[in-house]
């Protein structure tokens, strides 16, 4: 039972970051490919920017998540290195915790947006709803607040940064 | 709320992530406002609707790659064959080469790791002294934050235009603005290279050398030019150079010089991404304590309060430098920008400086930050990366701070410097 | 209570200065009880952004674009659909008659709004001649992006446009991206385009207008009293945006006429085709766009009148 999910949640982890990849692929593609139409054909993806875009904000939480996974965030971090091993222990279950618990309420409110926009009936390129493009938002901070809080639970697993 | 405050300020301190402690912050303002807390992810959406942030994913990965890849001792050996036969020629070529590496990759110490290793044997070897060589490269870290396109450059503008009291504030604006200042740092520390190896040999310079140095690196030779040519001339949009950057190095590297292999591209990809999400996440919950401050309207409050303490822009100036310089050696480039440009700059205009001209002397403080005694980031990279005591870096980064120091100086009080590119 | 209303518009321009003058005279009208408070220069966001923060009540209303509108409700971009109106003449007419219609509409859907404010028409402004249809699809046109009715209504004529936020036009004029912008003479002057320009189309391409929006909620909960007050005083205005706007683009016109910009009227074989290309883009835009069609017809007739008796 234990390897299986083990397994899983290495498929998961796998799934992730093929995700965060193709996306940063297809970018690079779109973004190109939208400067060889205008200039050669003289045509335009009306599409193109605005997707562009979205996939920015979704690099931005696959990215964040990743980040978090290697415990890679940015941080001043100017007194954790005078303490000795025991305290930096207990300081950063700590901070840990502050920040899942920062991250389950940005999670919960961007859920709460994307709530909004489903019963506005937002559209993306007044076409097709918006709001599963924005549940990146939600579930991302969701992903990043538990990985937060297993790391404050069972210490930093990742490397520090340098 | 000053309780809270110190205690943020505290959890800050013992390491929690900077994006947490800032969305604290905004949540915790619009909480006392009795402001629906779904503001902060409106604002963080707002990372889908603008333009230019597509530049830093593309920008990123493909400073990740070019430092991945065989392009910085190329770019050594070029600058090299084309320079060192000048006095002081090996430094001047590290100065040059560590300044257009850092604009492409970001003064995130990547420099120092990937071309300093490189040039600090080159150096010694040539006869330069220790000192001067360990100073020489630790400075180089973050030489070249002014020049496009670095991603300083670009976040502050699009921090400085959320503000909405900037007038008309660009990306472009800002990487033309970066380029008389950037050049006088250069020109300085080029001439204090010269002075110290005055009594150096001269190397004779070598057309066949410089031919096959070119030859070498003439899928890289394109880069800058098209990049900086495409967005100086204005042919390109921010995003277009960037996309063609992200594209071009691509398939130098992985399909033509093959020196990455296809298999190791995700992981560089994921590696660079993971600093962009780092970056990104920030910026956005950036933008929601940025709003809880206009919509509390702090900046002029603060502006009356600080207007009454000193009284001309001159003082003014001056006490900016010191508080930017202490800053710089204690936050990252990133986090000062998020946290301080939404402070400073309405102070800073209301004192009659120019948004651009204020942008330029927060980024030349924040480059001179990172090698500040006694915490500057880059002295630790340094130290650690060349076995040396920090002590040591200490005295060896002394001269070289005290001439970018001149140099910020001149910045500061000389905006001619800074808005003539801007304004013609 | 204080209302706090954001808007595109920069401060410093006309008209916040004289939006800035109705809230001091409401505030002193109502004995301080009603305070406007002002967000310029777009610093809480584009349009969308704005209503997403009016919907969780961190602002309680906007000056808000027609096109930005109509996710509330739709039909308030009627006015915009490409080559409706003629001349200023015909604008007055028609909307002295549906401007309360769309007010009701608005406040059906929640939005109180004190006034529609001309931003002036749009013209094909361009670095090349404009003097014929066939000229027209020879060139790189600019259409604002997400804006899908300017994009359909080129689509239609087999223009295939150049999509670009606002911010990037100038720089595309210049790296000669685009060679043609839509424009109201203020705008063209205000965003230096006309710096880029040689030739005008003097066909009214598109009317441009906004309004000041205040949910029915936050107004709700004033007295009677300070509700008429801030009716009245924001009316009175926005009436006078309204005609500021409207002398400010005559005045922009003329300006651009002496700086030696040609504006090409449609020749008489020309004018045919022109009114081709224009009925088939009405067509096509009704198609798409579910427009109230009873309020279209209204305006239909409205027009056909006022052309009627001016012959
Ligand atoms: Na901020
Ligand atoms: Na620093």
């Amino acid at each position: 039972m234990i390897t299986k999910l083990k397994r899983l949640s290495a498929l998961l982890l796998q799934m992730e970051d093929l995700l965060l990849t193709l996306l940063l692929t297809s970018m690079i593609l779109l973004a190109t490919s939208q400067i060889l139409l205008r200039n050669l054909w003289d045509y335009s993806l009306s599409w193109g920017d605005p997707t562009l875009r979205l996939m920015v904000l979704w690099i931005t939480l696959l990215g964040a998540m990743a980040a978090t996974r290697e415990n890679n965030h940015i941080r001043i971090d100017l007194l954790s290195r005078y303490l000795s091993v025991r305290a930096r222990r207990i300081s950063s279950l700590i901070t840990d915790s502050f920040a899942s618990l920062v991250c389950g309420i940005l999670a919960w409110h961007a859920a709460r947006l994307v709530l909004f926009e489903m019963e506005d009936n937002a559209l993306f390129l007044d076409t097709w709803p918006i709001w599963p493009f924005q549940l990146i938002m939600p579930i991302g901070f969701g992903i990043i607040s538990l990985r937060l809080l297993l790391n404050a639970l069972i210490g930093n697993q990742g490397q520090a940064v340098s | 709320m000053i309780f809270i405050g110190v205690a943020l300020l505290i959890l800050a301190l013992f390491g929690a992530p900077l994006f947490s402690i800032i969305a604290a912050s905004a949540m915790l303002g619009f909480y006392r406002s009795d402001i629906d807390l779904s503001v902060v992810a409106i604002e963080f959406y707002r990372i889908a609707e603008m333009p230019v942030l597509l530049a830093i994913p593309l920008f990123t990965f493909a400073g990740y790659l070019l430092s991945e890849s065989g392009a910085p001792r190329r770019l050594v050996r070029l600058t090299q064959a084309l320079l060192g036969w000048m006095p002081g020629g090996l430094a001047i070529v590290s100065l040059v080469a560590c300044a257009l590496f850092t604009a492409f990759t970001g003064a995130s110490g990547v420099t120092i790791v990937a071309l300093g290793a490189l040039l600090y044997p080159a150096l010694t070897h040539a006869g330069y002294r220790e000192n001067f060589s360990l100073g020489l490269v630790t400075t180089s870290g973050s030489l070249g934050l002014l020049f496009a396109p670095a991603l300083p450059l670009i976040l502050y503008a699009v921090i400085a235009q959320q503000l909405g009291i900037a007038g008309n504030i660009t990306v472009d604006a800002m990487f033309l603005a970066g380029i008389l200042p950037g050049l006088l740092m250069l020109t300085l520390l080029t001439g204090w290279s010269i002075y110290s190896s005055r009594s150096l040999p001269l190397e004779s310079f070598s057309s066949e050398e410089a031919l096959s140095a070119i030859k070498q690196a003439a899928w890289e030779l394109p880069l800058p030019i098209v990049v900086l040519g495409g967005i100086y001339s204005g042919y390109f949009a921010i995003s277009e150079a960037a996309a063609v950057t992200a594209f071009y190095v691509l398939v130098v590297e992985v399909f033509i010089l093959r020196e990455i292999s296809l298999r190791n591209l995700p992981a560089i990809m994921r590696k660079s991404m993971v600093l962009v999400g780092g970056i990104l996440v920030i910026l956005g919950l950036s933008l929601a304590s940025t709003n809880y401050l206009i919509d509390a309207g702090i900046p002029s409050l603060l502006f009356d309060t600080i207007q009454e303490l000193v009284s001309s822009k001159l003082t003014f100036l001056i006490l900016l430098n010191i508080f930017l310089l202490i800053l710089g050696t204690m936050l990252d480039i990133f986090s000062a920008l998020v946290l301080m440009v939404p402070l400073l700059l309405p102070i800073a205009i209301g004192y009659g400086v120019d948004p651009v001209h204020l942008g330029i002397i927060f980024l030349a403080n924040m480059q001179i930050g990172y090698f500040t005694p006694p915490v500057g980031m880059n002295l630790f990279i340094a130290s650690y990366r060349f076995k040396k005591p920090v002590l040591q870096l200490y005295l060896a980064t002394l001269p070289w701070f005290l001439i970018l120091l001149a140099a910020l100086l001149i910045i500061t009080y000389w905006p001619w410097l800074s808005l003539v590119l801007v304004n013609s | 209570t204080t209302l706090k209303i954001a808007t595109l518009a920069p401060d410093g321009t006309s008209w916040m200065k004289i939006m800035r003058e109705g809230a001091t005279e409401v505030e002193q009208q109502t004995n301080g009880r009603v305070k406007i408070r002002f967000y310029p220069g777009g610093v809480m966001g584009n349009d969308n952004s704005v209503l997403r923060k009016i919907r969780v009540g961190q602002l309680h209303g906007g000056a808000i674009t027609a096109g930005g509108l109509s996710s509330v409700y739709p039909d308030i971009q009627i006015y915009s659909l490409p080559f409706l109106f003629r001349s200023f003449e015909e604008v007055d007419y028609v909307r002295e008659r549906v401007d309360p219609v769309l007010i009701k509409g608005l406040q059906e859907n929640g939005f109180i709004s004190y006034g529609i404010s001309e931003g002036g028409f749009a013209y094909l402004m361009s670095h090349l001649p404009l003097d014929s249809v066939d000229a027209l699809r020879q060139q790189k046109i600019w259409s604002p992006e997400g804006d899908q009715i300017s994009l359909t209504a080129f689509r239609t004529i087999d223009v295939s446009p150049v999509p670009l936020p606002l911010t990037d036009v100038l720089t595309g004029l210049q790296t000669g991206l685009i060679d043609t912008v839509g424009s109201s003479p203020i705008g063209a002057i205000a965003l230096q385009w006309h710096t880029r320009i040689k030739h005008i189309a003097d066909i009214p391409l598109i009317y441009l207008y906004g309004t000041l929006v205040i949910t029915e909620k936050a107004v709700s909960k004033l007295t009677p009293g300070d509700r008429q007050i801030l009716k009245q005083v924001m009316e009175k205005q926005f009436q006078q945006i309204n005609q500021q706007n409207r002398s400010d683009n005559l005045g922009a016109r003329k300006a651009l006429q002496e700086q030696g910009i040609i504006f090409h009227q449609p020749m008489n074989g020309d004018r045919q085709s022109w009114q081709e290309l224009i009925d088939k883009v009405e067509q096509r835009l009704n198609q798409e766009n579910q427009l109230d069609p009873v309020l279209f017809k209204q305006i239909q007739q409205h027009l056909e009148t006022v052309r009627k008796v001016k012959g």
